[in-house]
C-alpha cells in the first residue's frame, strides 16, 4: 500500500507531457474518486481493492493543422490528390458529422471548419460552382442555424447558408434515391444529392472507435428504410462491442453498405482524431486523476459543486451548455476510405487504449451531463440509460469489463424531465411504450413501426428540431447487450418511480447500492470504475 | 361647447362620395423638410456625435485614410461610396471632418426607408436621410437631390443603388455624377472596406469588427463636361480607389487583378474570394 | 322525521362562495344546512307511498349547490326549503299496487308528470324519456326537478321520505345496499353512453371521480370493443380506472400526448391556451364538471366527434372556437329514461350492477349526524383517495 501511493507520488513530480492510462487499485489512502452525476458531481469511496481506469492524458496536438490537412488533402491514402479531382462544371457535396460529435462541443475553430475550409479553398481555385454542403445528420435532430455556424465557421456559413448549406432531410422524398440491395440483401438509400454527385468528400470526426470509416456515408445520409437493417436489436445484440468493429455486426453490415457505395459513388473521405482534452479550466479537475489534484483542483471542485447547488435549473443547463472543450486535433489523413481508417485506429487507439487485466463482477460508471443525443438540451431517462448500459458498458474491446451475469451501478439523477423539442417521441416512449414492456425485442415488434411511420413525428424531424420518431428505440436496442450481459442494473440517486419505469432500481448511497448488488455478486465483489469522460477505450484480457 | 353629432375623434373624416379622390402619396414624394429646419439640425447633430458615432466607433474601430484629400474643399459636396451595409452611412459621416458633418444629408432608398410613417421620419431626422427612389425612373428625386445641394447641404449618395449581396461592387448608376454636374459641385469618392463583416445584407444584428474608409481626390466638373463624361471619370476613380484599398489588405483570395467587380462564378465563390474578417482568431492551438 | 335540510338564504350563500374559494374545509359550517326534526312530509294523493332511506349518495351536484356554485338556472325548478338527496336506496314503509312493503327499491328521483299528476302528461313523458318533462314546476307538488330539489316530498338525507309509484324500483337481492346506492349515478353513467358513443369507436373519459369510473365500466360493460382512455389525477383513481376496464389511463396534462399518439393525428400549439388535435377520439365524456376538463374534451375530439357533458357543468368560461372549428356535436346527458332501444336505463344499470362489483366505489359511510365531516370528506373525494361518499340512515 504505501509503495503504491509512493509510485502515485512519483507520478505526479515526474509530469510528462501525455502519460498513458492508468489502472489505480484503490487502497485505504485513496481519496475519493470523482463521478459525473448529470449536470452534477459525486465524490465516493469506493471499497478497498477496487480498480479505478484512468484515461490517457491527452496527446500532442498537431502544431499546424491547417497545414497538416493541406497537406493530406495533397497527399491522401490510396487516391488521387484532391486537387485532381475537382474541375470545373462538376457537381461536388461535401457532407460532415453533425453535432452529435465531439462531447462536449468543441471550442472555435471546430475540426470540420478547418478542413472544410481547406476543401472549398481547393474548390475555388479549381472554379467549380456546383457545390453543396450537407450535414449527415440522418435520423437526428436538425441543427439550428447557430450550431451550423459554429460548427463550420463564419466564412463558409457566409457563402453557402441558407440555400446551399443544409441539414439532411432523410424523410424528403425529393432528396433521397434508393440506390440497391448489398449481397446480404440490405437496403441501400442515400442522399439523392450526394449520389448524384461527381464527387463526395466526407468530413469526420473520430471521436471513438465506432465512428467513421465505411459507416459515415450509408449511416450519416441514410434513411430509416436503410438504418433499420442494421439499428435492431438482433444486430445489436452480436455487437460485441460497438468499440471493436472486427466484432461488432452493426460495423459489419454498415461496412457492407459503405463498400456498395465505394463502388457507384466517388467518395473521398477525410478522417480527423482529435486528442481527448475534454474540459477547459476552471473545469479541468475533472480529468485530472484525483490522487493528483492540486489545491487548486480542490478548490475548483468545490467551488463548482457549491455553486451547482445554489443556482437554480435554467442557470445550471445554461452553465453546462456552455462548456467547450479544448479538443484539438491529433491526427489527419484522407483519401479512399478503408487505407484511411486505418490509420485513423491507429491513431486512435495510440490516444485512447488502456490494457486493462481480466473482468469484475462490478463495473460502476457516473453519466455526465452531456451524450452524443443531448448537445444544447435535457438527458431524458430513455438517454441514461443509453449513455450508460450503452455506451459506457459498451466501451471496451475484447470483453467487456464486468463479467456475464455481473452488475453494472450507473450514477445519475434520471429525472423525469424531457426537452419536448427535441425529444417528443421520446416522452411518449416513456410513457406509453415503457409501460408496457421494457424488453428490447417485444418493443421492436410491437410498436417501432407504429413511432417510425408517425406521422407528427415526421413533420416534427422535417420542420422542428426533432429526433426522428424511432430514434428513442434505437437508444433503448443500444442498451440491448448490456441487459442480455448483466446480471442486474442498479442507479445510484436516481427518482425511484423513474428508474421503475425503466425497468430498474436505484439505491441512494454506494453502500446500499453494493449490498443490493450483492444479491447478484455476493458480498465481496471484484469493482472496476470507468472513469469517463474524457472517453477512451479499455482492452480487456479476460 | 356644443360639438356637431357624428364627430369622429382623432379619426380621418370619412369622405363623402362626390368628392375628388386624393391623389397617391408615393414613398418617393414623402416630405422630410421638416429635418432640414435648424432646431432638427441640432437634434440630429446632437444625437450623431454623442449615441450614433461613438457607438459606432466601439462596433467598427474605424481606420479613415485620405483626409489630407480634402483639405481646402468648400462645402458643398457630393460624396459618393460602395455601398454593403447599413453601417456605410456611419462610416462615411465619420470620414467627413466636422465642417461638413454638421450640414449633411444622406439619399436613402425610397422603397425601404420611407413605406411608413415612423420609419421615414425617424430616418430623416437621426441621419439626415431624404427620399430617392431607385425602383422607378423619378427626376423627382434628382430634382430634390440637386435643390438640396444648391441650398448649401452636402449629400451622401451611392451609386450602386442598393446593398452589394456579396460584397462586390455591382454596376454605378450615374445618379450621383448628375447631381455633381447640375450643381456644378465636386463629386468626392470613397472606398469601404469590412462592413459586410458587421452588418451584412440580412443580417439582424451587428457584429464588432474592423472598418477600414479610404478617401479619393475630389473630381471637379469641367468647363462643359456633362453628366456622362463626370460618370465615366467617377467610375475610373471608383476603380483605382478600390485597389489602392485592398492591395495593402489582409484579403486571403482576391480577386484575378484586383478587379472591385469579383470573379465571374458562382455566389458562393465570390463570397469565398472576399476572404474572411480581419482579426478573426484563426488557430488557437497551444 | 330527523332530516339535513337546505334554505334558501341570501347571506349565507353568500358566504359560502366567499369561503368556497379560500377555505373548501368550512363550506358546510356556513352553508344553510341545518339539522332537525321536521313535520313528516304528506302524501298529496293516489299512488304515493312512504320510504325509508338505508343509504343515500352526496353527489358533485348538492356539493356544487352547497358551495355557492350551482348554476341559478335551476333556480324556478327548486322549491326551499328541501331535504337534499336524490341517490338513494331504501325500504318500503307502505305497499304499493305491485311491490310489498318492506321491499328494498332505488328511487328514480325525477318529478315528472306522472308523479305531479299532470294529465295529459307532456310530449317528453309520454315518449318516457321523463328526464326531459316540461311540467317540473306544475301539478300538485311544489316545484322540483327531482326528490331531493323539492319541499314536498323530502329527501335521502333523512330518515323518511314520499315517493309516487312512478319512482320506485325494486332491488334484486344479490345487490347489496352499496351497489344499489350506486345505480342512480350508474343510470346517468349509462344514459350518456347510450346517448353518445358508438361500437367500435375510441372514447375519452376525463375526470375519474364517481361520474367518470361510471361511465368506464357503462362503456366498458355496454359497448366492449370501444378504446377507453381515462384521464385520472390521483393514483386510487388510477387504480379503479384500470379495474373497471380502461385501456389506458393517464394524467390529465399528459392527455393530447396520448390520444395524439391513439389516434395518429397532428397538434397545434396556439401561443395562449392549450394545445388542440388535429384529429382525436370519436366521442369524450366530460365527467369533471370544470372548464379546464372541458376544455382539454373539445380539443381532443375529432372533428364531427361527440363531447358529451355527463355531470353538472359549474358557470364557467370556455373558448368555443374548437366546437365552431371542427364542427363538433357538444351534448348534454341529464338523467334517464327509456332508451332507444325500449328499456328504461335503471333496468340497464342494474344488470351492469350485478355483473361488476361496483360497491367498492362506496368509500366511506357517516351518519346523519355527523353531516360536515361527510360532506367535508366529499368535497376532497380525490385527493383523500375515496370515490363516494354515502350517509347511512341507520335504517335495516
Amino acid at each position: 500500500m504505501p509503495a503504491n501511493s509512493a509510485r502515485q507520488r512519483w507520478c505526479s513530480i515526474l509530469v510528462t507531457s501525455s502519460r498513458p492510462g492508468l489502472v489505480l487499485e484503490v487502497d485505504r489512502r485513496t481519496p475519493p474518486v470523482l463521478f459525473h452525476y448529470g449536470e452534477g458531481f459525486r465524490l465516493e469511496r469506493l471499497p478497498t481493492g477496487s480498480r479505478i481506469v484512468y484515461p490517457p492524458e491527452p496527446v500532442e496536438p498537431i502544431e499546424q493543422p491547417e497545414a497538416a490537412i493541406a497537406k493530406a488533402l495533397d497527399e491522401p491514402h490510396n487516391a488521387d490528390p484532391l486537387r485532381a479531382k475537382l474541375r470545373p462544371g462538376m457537381q461536388l457535396t461535401i457532407a460532415f458529422d453533425d453535432i452529435s460529435l465531439p462531447l462536449p462541443p468543441m471550442r472555435a475553430p471546430d475540426a470540420r471548419q478547418l478542413v472544410l475550409e481547406r476543401v472549398l479553398t481547393l474548390a475555388a481555385e479549381a472554379g467549380v460552382d456546383d457545390v453543396e454542403i450537407v450535414a449527415a445528420n440522418s435520423l437526428h435532430r436538425r441543427m439550428t442555424e447557430t450550431e451550423i455556424r459554429h460548427m463550420v465557421g463564419e466564412r463558409v456559413f457566409r457563402a453557402f447558408w441558407p440555400d446551399r448549406l443544409r441539414n439532411f432531410d432523410a424523410e424528403d422524398p425529393d432528396d433521397v434515391v434508393f440506390v440497391g440491395n448489398t449481397d446480404h440483401g440490405e437496403e441501400v438509400e442515400l442522399c439523392k444529392r450526394a449520389m448524384e454527385s461527381d464527387l463526395l468528400v466526407y468530413s469526420n470526426i473520430n471521436l471513438v472507435a465506432m465512428d467513421g470509416g465505411h459507416k459515415s456515408v450509408p449511416v450519416g445520409l441514410g434513411t430509416y428504410r436503410s438504418l433499420r437493417h442494421h439499428h435492431n436489436v438482433g444486430t445489436l445484440l452480436e455487437s460485441k462491442s460497438y468499440m471493436h468493429p472486427e466484432k461488432s455486426a452493426l460495423h459489419q453490415s454498415a461496412n457492407r453498405m459503405g463498400k456498395f457505395l465505394a463502388d457507384k459513388l466517388d467518395i473521398f473521405t477525410v478522417e480527423t482524431t482529435l486528442n481527448n482534452d475534454a474540459f477547459p479550466s476552471p473545469y479541468d479537475f475533472l480529468q485530472k486523476r484525483e490522487f493528483e489534484w492540486s489545491f487548486r483542483d480542490q478548490a475548483s471542485y468545490l467551488a463548482v459543486t457549491e455553486g451547482l447547488k445554489r443556482m437554480p435549473e435554467g442557470l445550471r443547463q445554461r452553465l453546462f451548455r456552455s462548456i467547450e472543450a479544448p479538443h484539438a486535433i491529433a491526427s489527419v489523413q484522407a483519401g479512399e476510405t478503408e487505407a484511411v481508417h486505418a490509420s485513423t485506429l491507429d491513431h486512435l487507439h495510440k490516444q485512447q487504449v488502456v490494457p486493462v487485466e481480466g473482468q469484475a463482477d462490478v463495473l460502476t460508471v457516473g453519466v455526465p451531463f452531456v451524450g452524443p443525443y443531448n448537445v444544447n438540451s435535457i438527458m431524458n431517462p430513455i438517454l441514461v440509460v443509453c449513455m450508460g448500459l450503452g455506451y459506457f458498458f459498451n466501451l471496451y474491446r475484447n470483453a467487456p469489463l464486468v463479467r456475464k451475469g455481473g452488475v453494472m451501478i450507473v450514477a445519475h439523477p434520471t429525472r423525469r424531465e424531457f426537452h419536448p423539442v427535441h425529444h417528443p417521441s421520446y416522452i411518449d416512449f416513456f410513457d406509453v411504450v415503457l409501460a408496457d414492456s421494457t424488453e428490447p425485442k417485444i418493443i421492436e415488434e410491437k410498436f417501432e413501426k407504429q413511432f417510425a411511420e408517425d406521422e407528427w413525428y415526421r413533420h416534427l424531424y422535417r420542420t422542428s428540431y426533432a429526433y426522428h420518431g424511432v430514434h428513442p428505440f434505437y437508444m433503448w436496442y443500444w442498451a440491448a447487450h448490456a441487459m442480455d450481459h448483466l446480471g442486474d442494473v442498479i442507479f445510484l440517486g436516481a427518482d425511484p418511480e423513474v428508474v421503475a419505469r425503466l425497468g430498474f432500481r436505484t439505491a441512494t448511497t454506494m453502500r446500499d447500492a453494493l449490498e443490493m448488488a450483492s444479491e447478484t455478486v455476493g458480498r465481496r465483489p471484484s469493482i472496476t470504475h470507468l472513469h469517463c469522460p474524457p472517453l477512451f477505450l479499455p482492452e480487456v484480457a479476460p | 361647447m356644443k360639438v356637431a353629432k357624428g364627430w369622429r375623434w382623432f379619426r380621418p373624416s370619412a369622405l363623402p362620395k362626390n368628392a375628388p379622390i386624393p391623389p397617391l402619396r408615393t414613398e418617393g414624394s414623402f416630405e422630410t423638410d421638416w429635418a432640414r429646419r435648424p432646431w432638427a439640425n441640432t437634434v440630429r447633430d446632437v444625437f450623431q456625435e454623442l449615441a450614433l458615432l461613438p457607438a459606432f466607433r466601439y462596433m467598427a474601430s474605424p481606420t479613415v485614410r485620405g483626409q489630407e484629400r480634402l483639405r481646402g474643399l468648400e462645402q458643398p459636396i457630393v460624396v459618393a461610396s460602395n455601398h454593403v451595409s447599413h453601417l456605410d452611412t456611419a462610416i462615411l459621416l465619420e470620414a467627413l471632418p466636422l465642417r461638413f458633418r454638421h450640414r449633411v444629408l444622406v439619399g436613402a432608398a425610397a422603397d425601404y426607408f420611407f413605406t411608413g410613417k415612423v420609419r421615414g421620419n425617424i430616418a430623416a431626422l437621426a441621419i439626415g436621410a431624404f427620399p430617392v427612389e431607385r425602383k422607378r425612373a423619378s427626376a423627382s428625386s434628382a430634382r430634390l437631390a440637386v435643390r438640396l445641394v444648391q441650398e448649401g447641404w452636402n449629400l451622401i449618395l451611392f451609386p450602386e443603388g442598393g446593398r452589394s449581396d456579396d460584397a462586390w461592387l455591382q454596376e454605378l448608376k450615374p445618379g450621383a455624377a448628375f447631381v455633381a454636374a447640375r450643381a456644378k459641385r465636386p463629386l468626392v469618392p470613397m472606398w469601404i472596406t469590412g462592413t459586410e463583416h458587421l452588418l451584412p445584407r440580412g443580417a439582424k444584428r451587428p457584429r464588432r469588427g474592423r472598418v477600414d474608409v479610404l478617401i479619393g481626390d475630389p473630381l471637379y466638373p469641367r468647363e462643359g463636361e456633362d453628366a456622362r463624361e463626370l460618370h465615366a471619370r467617377f467610375e475610373e476613380a471608383i476603380k483605382r480607389l478600390a485597389a489602392e484599398a485592398t492591395t495593402d489588405w489582409w484579403q486571403a483570395l482576391r480577386a484575378p487583378d484586383g478587379d472591385p467587380y469579383g470573379p465571374d462564378a458562382a455566389r458562393w465563390r465570390r463570397v469565398w474570394a472576399r476572404g474572411d474578417a480581419p482579426g478573426r482568431q484563426r488557430s488557437r492551438w497551444k | 322525521m330527523i332530516a339535513l335540510r337546505f334554505s334558501r338564504s341570501v347571506p349565507r350563500y353568500a358566504a359560502s362562495r366567499v369561503v368556497g374559494r379560500f377555505l373548501p374545509g368550512a363550506i358546510p359550517e356556513v352553508a344553510p344546512l341545518r339539522l332537525a326534526h321536521y313535520d313528516d312530509p304528506a302524501p298529496p294523493g293516489e299512488g304515493w307511498v312512504r320510504v325509508a332511506p338505508r343509504l343515500s349518495g352526496i353527489c358533485g351536484s348538492d356539493l356544487a349547490m352547497l358551495a355557492g356554485d350551482a348554476s341559478f338556472y335551476f333556480s324556478p325548478i327548486v322549491s326551499t326549503p328541501f331535504v337534499p338527496g336524490h341517490e338513494i336506496v331504501g325500504t318500503l314503509l307502505d305497499a304499493t299496487s305491485s311491490l310489498p312493503e318492506g321491499t328494498r327499491v332505488v328511487i328514480e328521483p325525477v318529478l315528472a308528470c306522472a308523479a305531479r299528476g299532470i294529465d295529459p302528461m307532456c310530449e317528453a313523458c309520454a315518449r318516457g324519456e321523463v328526464g326531459l318533462c316540461e311540467r317540473t314546476a306544475h301539478g300538485h307538488l311544489e316545484p322540483g326537478l327531482q326528490t331531493g330539489f323539492c319541499s314536498d316530498t323530502g329527501g335521502g338525507w333523512g330518515t323518511m321520505l314520499i315517493a309516487h309509484d312512478s319512482q320506485l324500483h325494486a332491488v334484486p337481492d344479490d345487490l347489496s345496499d352499496e351497489a344499489a346506492v350506486l345505480i342512480e349515478p350508474l343510470a346517468c353513467a349509462v344514459h350518456a353512453v347510450l346517448r353518445a358513443a358508438d361500437p367500435g369507436s375510441t372514447a375519452l373519459v376525463a375526470g375519474a371521480g364517481t361520474m367518470g369510473l361510471l361511465t368506464v365500466a357503462a362503456l366498458r360493460s355496454l359497448l366492449p370493443d370501444v378504446r377507453i382512455v381515462a384521464a385520472a389525477k390521483h393514483d386510487r383513481q388510477r387504480m379503479a380506472a384500470e379495474r373497471l376496464g380502461a385501456d389506458q389511463i393517464v394524467r390529465p396534462d399528459a392527455v393530447q400526448r396520448t390520444v395524439r399518439l391513439l389516434t395518429g393525428s397532428h397538434m397545434n400549439e396556439p401561443e395562449q391556451g392549450a394545445a388542440w388535435l388535429t384529429g382525436g377520439v370519436d366521442t369524450s365524456f366530460e365527467c369533471a364538471g370544470n372548464a379546464g376538463s372541458l376544455d382539454t374534451c373539445l380539443r381532443s375530439t375529432r372533428p364531427r366527434g361527440r363531447v358529451v357533458l355527463v355531470g353538472l357543468p359549474t358557470p364557467s368560461r370556455i373558448d368555443l372556437a374548437p366546437v365552431w372549428h371542427r364542427e363538433l356535436e357538444l351534448l348534454g346527458a341529464y338523467t334517464y329514461g327509456r332508451e332507444a332501444d325500449g328499456r328504461h336505463t335503471f333496468d340497464h344499470a342494474i344488470d351492469i350492477a350485478r355483473k361488476i362489483d361496483l360497491s367498492s366505489l362506496v368509500s366511506a359511510t357517516y351518519p346523519l349526524t355527523r353531516y360536515e365531516e361527510a360532506i367535508d370528506h366529499a368535497m376532497d373525494a380525490g385527493k383523500l383517495g375515496s370515490t363516494k361518499v354515502v350517509f347511512d340512515l341507520g335504517h335495516k
